[in-house]
């Protein structure tokens, strides 16, 4: 059977209308990513730049800066420290932090999908409509998906706009954001890697008993998003065009296989004998 | 409600709207439609339950234990919107319970079923007679004696004869209570009782029930 947008967007719509009114799920959506895309940004770059002690903060990342590939390097060429500093943060450091936002987001939303229902026992009269399994599964994603995506895309407009008012001074009129690696990285390997974490953490929400468990165990998700993390703060991993769009390719893969199974493993039958 | 209606099919906004209030209403829930659910009484939740189920009108409602866990009021509140559903509103109920005084209350049909088979079916009334017999005349006079007990002995319709002192009471079994009833009430008169009360007793849903299980 044909999976109907429509009756994902009716399952969409009705979590949506619940979780928008829960300001315990709202408030960790909207703090987490504007610690990262504001206030990890201003701390650590532009207040040692505008204090014009450039030397301390940058020192920590000479290790960096000695593994990125030689056409970055030659970049940074002529460029003063408090330069080289802030055009390494800016469009380096903090990139990778941009994929953990959207598992953040998402994540409280995507735990509570299905373990949410069966606490709240909404989930018996929610499995009895026909709406088929896909449509129920790829609405419950869309759940966590659309607001991570919205905050994500809002933290790189203020993120950009940080650095942007911070460049535009010190590298006379030349504004650093956006350019294609942030776009690939925002709207490209940001939604595939968020939908692969929601897409499992939906799977798990669907087989275990309750929300916090769900919880728990979708935070291992996070780790090999920490390893892309730790990769690019290690220069061993740069988030350049082609990586990026290979990665875009390999999570596509994995998103589909992800709602494929999941799909598959999702037995209405199970959840409602598990009930009794 | 809004989402139930749209997932079951009811996609024009008007029709929606106006079936979501007639079914708000008849269910009495249609001053509380902003509250949120988490603050209904079980009751209520339970009420909402079968308004949600009925938004598509269903051909058949099937209801599973529908006044289960409910205190004695908010049961007596579903049983009777049970009852104006199948009456007035023509719905075909499937009621599934293990509250026989509920299956003898609202059914038209019965089945038993006991370890998965179906035992057998019937309306209420067929399936005490068939299970439990005929119905017993329960007479009750203002004082018993030897001379009226002997008198109802004597009729050939009758069966057999209980006697509880206590209540001065008969329990007077006979071939068929509604043709002999006249028969013993005179005979009773004539050797000189004095008749407060005259009822056909027919055995309830559950302990028909319970013969049939004992028997099987």
């Amino acid at each position: 059977m044909r999976l109907r947008v429509q009756k994902a967007m009716l399952v969409f719509g009705k979590d949506w209308r619940e979780v928008s009114r829960n300001w315990q799920v709202i408030l960790p959506i909207v703090i987490v990513p504007l610690m990262i895309s504001v206030l990890l940004p201003v701390i650590l770059t532009v207040i040692p730049s505008l204090a014009a002690t450039p030397g301390t903060p940058f020192s920590g990342f000479e290790n960096m800066i000695k593994n990125l590939p030689n056409h970055i390097q030659e970049q940074l060429e002529g460029m003063t420290q408090q330069q080289v500093m802030i055009y390494i943060m800016a469009l380096y450091f903090f990139a990778p932090f941009f994929l953990i936002i959207p598992l953040m987001a998402s994540s409280v939303i995507a735990s509570d999908s299905f373990a949410g229902e069966k606490e709240r026992k909404t989930i018996e009269a929610l499995l009895a409509t026909p709406i088929s399994d896909d449509e129920l599964f790829f609405g419950k994603m869309l759940v966590s998906f659309i607001p991570s995506m919205i905050v994500t895309g809002i933290s790189f407009l203020v993120y950009s706009t940080v650095f942007d008012l911070l460049s535009f001074n010190i590298f006379n009129g030349v504004l650093l954001l956006p350019n294609l690696d942030w776009i690939l990285l925002i709207f490209g390997l940001a939604p595939a890697v968020a939908l692969a974490s929601i897409g499992l953490t939906v799977m798990i929400s669907a087989k275990v008993k309750g929300f916090r468990e769900a919880q728990q165990i979708s935070v291992i998700l996070l780790i090999p998003i920490l390893a892309l993390v730790f990769g690019q703060v290690t220069g061993a991993i740069i988030f350049g065009p082609m990586v990026t769009t290979a990665l875009i390719g390999l999570f596509a893969i994995i998103d589909i296989a992800v709602f494929k199974i999941g799909v598959k493993l999702f037995k209405r039958e199970e959840i409602l004998s598990k009930l009794a | 409600m809004d989402f139930f209606a749209e997932a079951y099919g009811l996609s024009d906004v008007q029709e929606k709207r106006s079936r979501i209030r007639d079914l708000l209403e008849f269910f009495e829930l249609w001053e509380r439609r902003n509250d949120k659910v988490a603050t209904f009484s079980k009751g209520m939740k339970q009420k909402l339950a079968i308004a949600r189920a009925l938004a598509h009108k269903p051909p058949i409602l099937f209801l599973d234990e529908p006044t289960s866990g409910l205190d004695p009021e908010s049961s007596k509140g579903i049983r009777d919107l049970m009852e104006r559903l199948s009456k007035h509103e023509k719905h075909t109920i499937l009621l599934c319970t293990h509250r026989l005084e509920d299956a003898e209350k609202l059914c038209s049909r019965v089945m038993i079923i006991n370890r998965g088979k179906s035992v057998i079916v019937g309306s209420p009334d067929e399936l005490r007679d068939s299970i439990a017999g005929q119905p017993v005349l329960q007479v009750t006079l203002k004082k018993l004696n030897q001379k009226v007990i002997e008198a109802v002995k004597e009729l050939k319709q009758v069966k057999e004869v209980d006697v509880d002192d206590s209540a001065s009471m008969l329990i007077i079994t006979l071939d068929d209570v509604r043709s002999a009833t006249p028969e013993v009430v005179r005979s009773i008169v004539y050797a000189g009782g004095m008749v407060l009360s005259v009822n056909a007793l027919r055995p309830s849903l559950e302990e028909a029930y319970l013969k049939l299980i004992k028997e099987e």
